[in-house]
């Protein structure tokens, strides 16, 4: 079925079968085979690898800093990497495992359940990292029945967006970090640390370096990844997304209003970044722009998919009139 | 090559990085130590130390700015520790690199000729060479010859034709004429010639200064025997008379003359004091930072403050979204096993979201509010900062790098935070309504606000009743106001408002009517002003007071020197915040601008002891830069020296400074008010030069022993340092020299003298010969000269012999014409012939040099007095002949005189007279 899929009127009456959609393109957005990083950046984790501390990244949104832990752990050949995705609420101990207060406690009540207080831990990304850097057999006390270990090795762990959490949680999380261990209260108090040889590689993204106290930023090895240049832009693209190439009109133009939507003049309260450029070009291909078709002249193909670039109201209003002005070339 | 990055050399890198606002601990150090021997051990340690950089980023950097700048100051740290010369241009040193230098002052400063000696000496290598080349095309580059052509009697010459090689121009009606000359078509010929006369003409070496003139003669029949006639052909004369003017100026006058002026700035330049004094300017001008070491101890440091504010760091309690499994437990067991869940709580710290109201960027109310700040920061509270100007439903950031914030989406990103208002609440009532503004409303978003005023309790009125109403806690910034503060904070409730217990004057009644009025610089009448520092003195205290008048020294109020006066007046002793935030609070410290007359007022007010010791804090903490502080006071002054003027420009902004130095005396301020046409004018503190003069009472007077620190390579006067001004006179004396010494030319002396050289003759032999060409035999005899057939021209070729035996060149002219056609076949023809006719006076035994000139003419054309069918010939003799004698001008000169003037030269002649004249095709 041709796009559009969905009409404003729909005359063309229910379909006799189901519609064929395209499948999610953002697979191909996120191939850590594609990564491309800067020299800074690859120098930063290799002193992060070759010194064990984590690796903080910050950046403007959309600069690839979570996607990096995935390259990571594909250039590395470690499975894909543990994510911890930070919560306004959460806890240093979030990070290592939650427990199930209530229903162990329901289960003591009740006698329904497991009466083993182990089926009740959850282990989360750094504790599941750790737990699985050591031996089965030197944990296997500590895991529940249902938790898969398949050996001594080494993982990825992403902590995404540590700045989301409250301002205690970097604090509480120093000597845990730096010791590569937790405890458990729940089960006496237990301490599981991470065998020396297999210590988790640690990846935090934070949006700003701002709110982390002084004493867990110098724990770290820090990156700010700076948005890229025009043309690592295009490289970016073309390592991305595969069908455009280096001439292509429609990949200069879009890339000629990407970057004055982005210039600090623009008006925008929120500027695209690159993760936006990308969603924005696979769109424009989605719904029919040619390689070779340049965007200036076509306004109503860039107006028809701004709102993958911008994402507020007022936004939207600048960004269309810039769009129309871009057009006439009335902004250069 | 460069030598090898040691961990020692890392250690003394990040001790120099820390100064540059880097918060390097050991264990960073101890990390990038580790990172070295890692990567040496894995052979992977670069050769060059530069590129180290990307790797020791990571580790010592924990900022995005702090990552901006690692790189520069790294390959920096490198150069100045001898690990050679960075492939990049050079970066500023760290020292520049201190906050609050916009980047392109950062790069001036950086490339300011004082901090590289390198780029002076190439910048006055660059200069002298400049200056020499635009000498050179000065006095090489186009001049004009300029001259007048006269006659033997003295009478002008018009349409003479006055050539310079390519270049030529005829002379007017007076006989002047103006040459446009330049010294590229060195050495050439000056030619004058003219139809009637004689022409001239003479080589060139140089281009002559002075007028011209050329004397232009006309041949003259001598004498007419034997059948010849006998021009005396005189030499014109070209000479030359140098300019009066040029041989004035002695040349030692022109030399010493430079070296005087020379010695005479030397000498004012001495005797000039330094100050630093307030001055208006449109432009930002490039300001410099200066530090100067900080003896003042910290604000809110005491025992009482403390307290307060780590009351404020209190961790609470909160709700957490979890169960309490202990108290759950016991509740339900005390509750016979009925399940009862209790929710938990979490301990939290207190996060604070700070909105200051800053009037401007050099806010000292804004600044105080600062510390505040910092203090609180220092008790690890956990503070949010921004800044409003007024209205807080915008909001900036410190340094304005970002977009504003609306009130909305603050409260979006703190909404679990305190609010806490550093304002006097002025701009929160609408002043006409008396109602709170729309907005105040919006505060509401958090739960826990206060508003923390200058305005002391007892003077509190509406306005602090009304925003009480809106919920918003009313607090004093002071001590109590603090303890209040955090007291609130931790019960979580409004408190009940206390009554103000102790006595304070009110805040003046002439500034809050109008607040602006008093910063500008039109002077209010005496009366008024006195009012004014009566109520200043009454709301101030003495000491608060004194303290103003001091702060009135400087040229700009500053929140650093405020400090440092004060501590200089009271010492460090309780009581200087609240004394501080009644100071900040007046309009000439939260604009940072206090009018002249002010200040004036104010100083007046001070005691002489008090004074002379102000100035002595002051000059000891100028001096104080002797000890080159990288931190403490910072100063920002822009030198009106710096090199950046040079010239006209440095002259004007001399003469700018001295108008406005006696701007009272002067009409020229008025003019030199506008002299920044950009944008309005501001205050700026200049480093300025005054000769012989003592520092008046508005301005500071800098110690002499800073003079060489501040300018090391010299101070500039008139946009100058000595040694452009010794180079710059030196290359006018040489220029002076050279120009005296190039206008002495030799002058050329004429090429002949008519009293001892004989003069040239042209013998005409023959006036006229009806000769044949070779198809012929007969030729016809004319009315003096019987001739007839191949004998008569073989009898009249021979009897030329005799006749031309004492000339040294025979010119034959001959009439060759052609009987019309194709222009090709005419011009060989008429050519054969010629060669005939040149042919057979080569037969004769003559020891001139022959040429041949033909003068011939279409059939058809009727030659006046000749017959047009006929071909004649003359033949002329040239005696004398000689260089410099223009044989072809000559004989021009005399076809186009009697008797020959009827053949009109130019106009009959099929070829040009040069094709023939000379040679050539003719004699060939």
């Amino acid at each position: 079925m041709p796009f559009p899929y969905y009409s404003e009127t729909p005359t063309r009456g229910r379909p006799a079968v189901p519609v064929t959609l395209p499948g999610s393109r953002r697979a191909d957005q996120t191939d850590p085979a594609t990564y491309l990083a800067d020299k800074g950046l690859v120098d930063a984790i290799n002193v992060a690898l070759l010194l064990g501390q984590p690796l903080l990244l910050t950046g403007e949104p959309g600069t690839g800093k979570t996607q990096l832990a995935h390259s990571i752990s594909w250039q590395l050949g470690f499975e894909p990497p543990l994510v911890f995705e930070t919560k306004s609420t959460s806890t240093a101990r979030d990070l290592f495992y939650t427990y199930d207060t209530l229903g162990r406690f329901h289960a003591a009540q009740t006698g329904q359940g497991s009466q083993e207080g182990l089926d009740y831990i959850t282990y989360n990304a750094l504790g599941v990292a750790i737990l699985l850097s050591n031996n089965y057999d030197d944990v296997k006390q500590w895991l529940p029945h249902d938790f898969v270990h398949d050996g001594g090795r080494r993982s990825v762990v992403l902590i995404d967006e540590v700045d989301k959490a409250p301002r205690d949680f970097p604090n509480d999380l120093l000597n845990e970090v730096e010791g590569m261990y937790f405890k458990i209260p729940e089960l006496g108090n237990a301490r599981i640390a991470a065998a020396d040889k297999m210590r988790p590689v640690l990846v935090i993204t934070s949006n700003s370096e701002k709110h982390l106290p002084d004493a867990f930023l110098r724990r770290c090895i820090f990156y700010n990844i700076p948005f890229p240049e025009k043309s690592r832009l295009v490289e970016i693209v073309l390592a991305r997304l595969g069908h455009f190439s280096q001439d292509s009109p429609l990949l200069g133009d879009a890339l000629d209003f990407f970057l004055k939507l982005r210039e600090p003049n623009s008006g925008l309260r929120k500027r695209p970044a690159t993760a936006e450029l990308l969603g924005w070009l696979t769109a424009l291909r989605e719904i029919g722009a040619g390689l070779e078709q340049p965007l200036r002249g076509s306004p109503q193909i860039a107006s028809r998919t701004l709102s993958v670039l911008v994402k507020s109201a007022d936004d939207q209003l600048i960004a269309e009139k810039l769009l129309a002005d871009w057009n006439i070339g009335k902004v250069e | 090559m460069s030598r090898i990055f040691s961990p020692e050399d890392l250690i003394s890198f990040a001790e120099d990085l820390r100064p540059a606002g880097y918060n390097i601990g050991t264990q960073q150090c101890v990390a990038a130590q580790q990172l070295l021997v890692t990567l040496a051990a894995h052979a992977r340690l670069p050769a060059d130390p530069r590129e180290l950089k990307t790797w020791l980023a990571p580790v010592l950097c924990s900022s995005a700015k702090e990552q901006e700048v690692f790189y520069d100051l790294f390959e920096r740290w490198l150069e100045q520790h001898g690990f050679g010369t960075p492939a990049a241009p050079p970066h500023a040193p760290l020292e520049t690199q201190a906050p609050g230098l916009s980047p392109a002052a950062r790069l001036l400063k950086a490339f300011h000729p004082l901090r590289r000696p390198r780029l002076l000496l190439i910048a006055a290598a660059v200069v002298a060479v400049a200056f020499v080349l635009v000498g050179l095309l000065l006095l090489n580059g186009p001049r004009s010859l300029a001259g007048k052509v006269v006659d033997e009697r003295g009478q002008p010459v018009q349409d003479a034709l006055i050539g310079f090689g390519r270049r030529t121009t005829r002379s007017d009606g007076s006989g002047q004429f103006s040459l446009a000359l330049s010294s590229s078509i060195l050495p050439n010929t000056l030619t004058v010639k003219h139809p009637n006369y004689v022409g001239a003409s003479r080589r060139l070496e140089t281009i002559p200064e002075g007028l011209v003139t050329v004397t232009l003669r006309r041949p003259t029949l001598k004498q007419q025997s034997n059948n010849r006639q006998v021009f005396t052909v005189p030499d014109s004369i070209i000479e030359f008379q140098p300019t009066p003017a040029a041989r004035r100026w002695p040349s030692w006058l022109i030399l010493l003359s430079p070296l005087l002026v020379l010695a005479a700035w030397l000498l004012w330049r001495a005797r000039r004091r330094m100050s630093l004094e307030k001055m208006q300017s449109g432009r930002r001008p490039l300001l410099e930072r200066i530090f100067l070491r900080n003896t003042t101890a910290l604000l809110f440091r005491g025992a009482s403050y403390r307290r307060a504010l780590q009351e404020l760091r209190r961790h609470r309690r909160r709700e957490a979204p979890e169960v309490d499994s202990h108290q759950t437990v016991q509740s339900t067991a005390a509750r016979g096993g009925l399940y009862t869940p209790v929710a938990g709580t979490r301990t939290v710290s207190p996060e604070y979201l700070v909105l200051i109201d800053r009037a401007s960027f050099h806010d000292q109310q804004a600044r105080l509010e600062d510390e505040v700040v910092r203090c609180l920061k220092d008790e690890s509270v956990f503070v949010d900062r921004y800044y409003f100007s007024g209205d807080p439903r915008l909001c900036h950031n410190e340094f304005q790098t970002k977009r504003p914030l609306r009130l909305s989406d603050l409260a979006a990103l703190h909404h679990d935070h305190h609010l806490l208002i550093f304002s006097d609440g002025a701009s929160f009532i609408n002043p006409f309504t008396g109602r709170p503004e729309p907005w105040v409303e919006m505060l509401s978003a958090w739960r826990g606000r206060a508003l923390l005023t200058p305005e002391r309790r007892p003077h509190w009125g509406y306005c602090e009743a009304t925003l009480l109403d809106q919920g918003l806690f009313v607090l004093p910034l002071s001590q109590e106001g603090l303890a209040e503060l955090a007291e609130t904070i931790n019960a979580d409730s409004l408190p009940a408002s206390r009554r103000a217990a102790e006595h304070a004057p009110p805040y003046p009644e002439l500034l809050r009517q109008n607040p602006r009025r008093w910063l500008e610089r039109h002077k209010p009448r005496p009366e008024i002003i006195r009012r004014l520092c009566e109520q200043l003195r009454a709301y101030l205290g003495d000491d608060g007071y004194a303290w103003l008048g001091a702060c009135a020294i400087y040229p700009l109020p500053q929140w650093e020197l405020t400090l440092y006066l004060g501590y200089s007046l009271f010492g460090a002793r309780d009581g200087l915040e609240e004394k501080l935030v009644a100071l900040v609070r007046l309009p000439w410290f939260r604009r940072s601008s206090m009018p002249d007359w002010l200040r004036l007022a104010l100083i007046a007010d001070l005691s002489q002891p008090r004074e002379r010791a102000v100035r002595q804090a002051l000059r000891e903490l100028l001096v104080s830069l002797v000890e080159r502080p990288t931190d403490g006071i910072a100063l920002d002054f822009s030198r009106r020296e710096v090199s950046q003027r040079i010239g006209t420009s440095a002259l004007a902004d001399s003469l700018r400074t001295w108008a406005r130095r006696f701007k009272y005396e002067s009409l020229l301020h008025a003019l030199f008010r506008a002299e920044s046409p950009d944008g309005p004018l501001r205050d700026y503190v200049f480093l300025s030069f005054m000769s012989g003069r003592r520092p008046g009472r508005l301005a500071i007077g800098v110690p002499y022993t800073l003079r060489r620190l501040l300018f090391p390579h010299g101070h500039s006067a008139l946009g100058l340092r000595p040694a452009a001004a010794c180079a710059l006179v030196a290359l006018l004396a040489l220029s002076g020299w050279y120009w005296v010494t190039s206008r002495d030319i030799p002058q050329p002396t004429p090429s002949g003298d008519a009293q001892t050289v004989p003069p040239v003759e042209v013998l005409f032999v023959s006036r006229e010969f009806k000769w044949l060409l070779s198809s012929s035999t007969r030729i016809a005899a004319d009315e003096q000269y019987p001739v007839s057939g191949g004998y008569e021209v073989s009898y009249y070729i021979n009897a030329l012999e005799p006749l031309l035996s004492d000339v040294d060149v025979v010119v034959c002219v001959g009439l060759a014409s052609s009987d019309g056609g194709p222009t090709q076949l005419n011009e060989e023809l008429a050519y054969r012939r010629m060669r005939a006719l040149v042919d057979g006076v080569r037969g004769l035994n003559l020891k001139g040099r022959i040429y041949g000139l033909n003068l011939g003419f279409y059939k058809g054309e009727r030659l006046s007095g000749y017959e047009s069918d006929q071909r004649r010939v003359i033949i002329i003799g040239i005696r004398n002949a000689r260089q410099n004698v223009d044989v072809e001008a000559m004989l021009r000169n005399t076809f186009s005189a009697d008797p020959f003037s009827a053949l009109e030269v130019e106009r009959y002649s099929q070829f040009t007279l040069t094709d023939y004249t000379t040679g050539g095709n003719a004699t060939e």
